[in-house]
Order: C-alpha cells, then structure tokens, then sequence
C-alpha cells in the first residue's frame, strides 16, 4: 500500500497543508494506483451526498400515502357512523307529528276479533272493544291498512288485514296507536 | 490538516452587524441544515421546528452578546443536538433499507443502464447503514460542505479524529460498494 493512501480522502476534501497537498498532486501524477484510488473516493462522496439527499425525500412518499389513506379512512368510517346516528333522526318526523312536546305514544296491539263478526263490524262497532287504560282520549281515528303494506309479502296469511285506531289528544298530537289483526 | 482558511466560515460578528447579511445567513444555511435534520431521521416538520429553534437561539445569542467564531457550526451543532434528542427519529432513519423502487435515480438513458444504477445504489444503501453513527454523521456533515474543524465543533471531537473518522469511512464505503 502506497504511503500517500492515507491522506487521498483528506486531499479531496482539501484538508492537507498547502505543501503536503502540492506533494500528495506530484505523486498522483506518476502513481496510477493511488490516481484510480482517488477517483474512487470522489465518486463514492459523491454518490453518497446524491443517495442522502434523494433519499429522506422519496422514503417521505410512501409515509403520505399511509397517512392519506388512513386519514380518508378514518373519514369514511366518521361520516358513517355520523350517517347512521342521523338516520332515526331523521326518520322520526315521518312518524311523529313533530310538536313543541312530543308526546310519548302507547302502542299496542288486541287479539283479533272473530272472524265471523269482521264483516258485520262496523267502525262503530269496533269502537266497542274494550278501550285501553288510555281512556278519554277521543276522538279515535280507525284506519284500515293491508297486511301486505305493512310487513314483507308471504309474512302474513293471505286475507288478514289490520285495522289501526289512532287516539288523538286535546291538544290534537298523537297519543295511543292500536292495531288490531283482522280478517277480509 | 489545515484548519485555516475556512471558505464558509460565517462569524456571528458579521451576521449581528447587517441584518441583511443575517438574511443571507438563514437562506444559505436553511435548506442545508433541513438536508442533515433529515438524513437523521427527523420528519420535514421536525426539521423545520428545530431550524427555526436553532435560528432562534442564534439570536438570543448574538442579543445576550455572545460571538461564536463560527456561526455555521454552531448553527449545526444545535440542529445536531436537537436531533439526537429526539433519538426514536434519529435511529429510524437508517434502520431500514430505502425502497429501492422509491429510489428515482435513473437518468432514462437504457434500462439497463438504470438497472445498474438502482442495483449500485442499493448497494450503497447497505453499506451505509453498515457504518457506525460517527461515521455516518462525519459524512453527512462533510456532504453539506462541512469543513472537519466544523464538523469536529458540531460532534465535539478533534479535527484529527474527524479526519480519522471520515477516511475510514470513505473507504469501507469504497469497498463494500465497490465503486
């Protein structure tokens, strides 16, 4: 190994006092081996500055795309949660008159009347059947609704309908809902 | 080693005397010190805080009177002290190889050409995180512009050690890559 060896990364660096430097050249001129060191070391520097620099920047690129993916994510699932929480929301004032108060409703369903009495039944009649503990308020409302609309089609034997009688309170919001199976 | 002449040597003097030069001083050694920040592993943010800190310090300092010889290495030195601190960081940067499809440092001319290119820098890649921290830091400070007296001021080591330390690691660099 060439003596000079030792000083070629100093001498690229510019580190070696003026005369050392100027003898380290003299020699570089007539050594091949220390010349082709040189360059070696020149180009590894180099390259290692280019690795350093590209480096943090592109390692970066993967990091966001986590980050965004995960921050899309966590957004989704927010805005589905959020969606599902509002759904009853706002579904209620579908059902419920919306009041100042609303008014707890009581619902409740009566075993079917016989089947011979359905067709003689009038609405007047029906108003007959023991009244629930939710007495007074009148008037009842009595609406006629097929099975069919109301739960899946096969659900309910063919011919069976319900009869819902709403009971409105004085101050005209929904108080009792009573639905009664019947037969057509 | 010569450790006169120092062509980049910025006295605090200098910089508390104009503020436009203090100016010049932030934008010359800004990006710089992001550059090192995060070839040790901090995130862009964490680089751009503990610049601003250190930028801030500087002042403080040169407002309690203090004059620094040379603003640059101190300037590192406090990036460098900072870094360390927030050592989760600092070791993650060279815990893992670097993606090398990550790693765009083709230049086009023939795929086989850039296959030799990313195939030589990913050797480079395993040859680096096979150096000590000294060794690594000495060559990230040098990639900067670093002269060894700065260096050895930012990592508290003599300039001969420094010059030690750089030698040995250029050439296990040189020979584990092959170059």
């Amino acid at each position: 190994m060439c003596e000079y060896e030792k000083s070629l990364v100093a001498w690229i660096d510019g580190e070696l006092e003026p005369d050392v430097a100027l003898e380290l050249e003299r020699h570089l001129q007539i050594c091949e081996s220390c010349s082709a060191r040189a360059s070696q070391y020149r180009e590894v520097s180099r390259a290692f500055a280019v690795y350093c620099a590209a480096g943090p920047v592109l390692k970066g690129k993967p990091r966001l795309r986590w980050m965004t993916a995960g921050a899309a994510g966590l957004a989704a699932a927010t805005a589905m949660i959020l969606w599902m929480l509002r759904l009853p929301v706002e579904q209620l004032p579908l059902q419920v008159p919306t009041t100042e108060h609303p008014p707890a409703i009581a619902f409740e369903t009566v075993p079917p009347a016989p089947v011979k009495n359905v067709h003689r039944q009038t609405i007047a009649k029906r108003n007959q059947v023991p009244e629930p503990s939710v007495t007074g308020l009148e008037p009842f409302v009595e609406i006629a609704i097929p099975a069919d609309a109301i739960f899946a089609p096969g659900a309910v034997p063919p011919g069976v309908t319900f009869t819902a009688a709403l009971g409105i309170g004085d101050d005209g919001s929904p108080r009792i809902l009573r639905l009664q199976p019947g037969l057509k | 080693m010569s450790g006169e002449g120092l062509p980049f040597a910025l006295p605090f003097s200098r910089f508390a005397a104009s503020a436009r030069e203090g100016a010049n001083l932030f934008d010359e050694l800004r990006k710089p010190l992001l550059r090192y920040l995060v070839s040790l592993g901090l995130s862009a943010d964490e680089a751009q805080d503990v610049v601003q800190d250190a930028f801030l310090s500087l002042h403080r300092s040169l407002t309690a009177g203090a004059s620094p010889e040379n603003a640059r290495a101190w300037l590192f030195r406090v990036a460098h002290n900072a870094a360390r601190n927030r050592q989760k960081s600092y070791h993650h940067r060279f815990a893992a190889p670097l993606e090398s499809e990550a790693l765009d440092l083709t230049d086009g001319a023939t795929p086989e050409r850039d296959v030799l290119k990313k195939e030589r820098y990913r050797k480079l890649g395993a040859a680096i995180r096979s150096l000590t921290d000294s060794e690594r830091e000495c060559l990230l400070l040098r990639a900067e512009g670093l002269r060894y007296r700065e260096i050895g001021e930012v990592l508290g080591l003599a300039t001969s050690t420094v010059a030690g330390i750089v030698d040995r690691a250029v050439k296990k660099l040189a020979e584990k890559c092959n170059v």
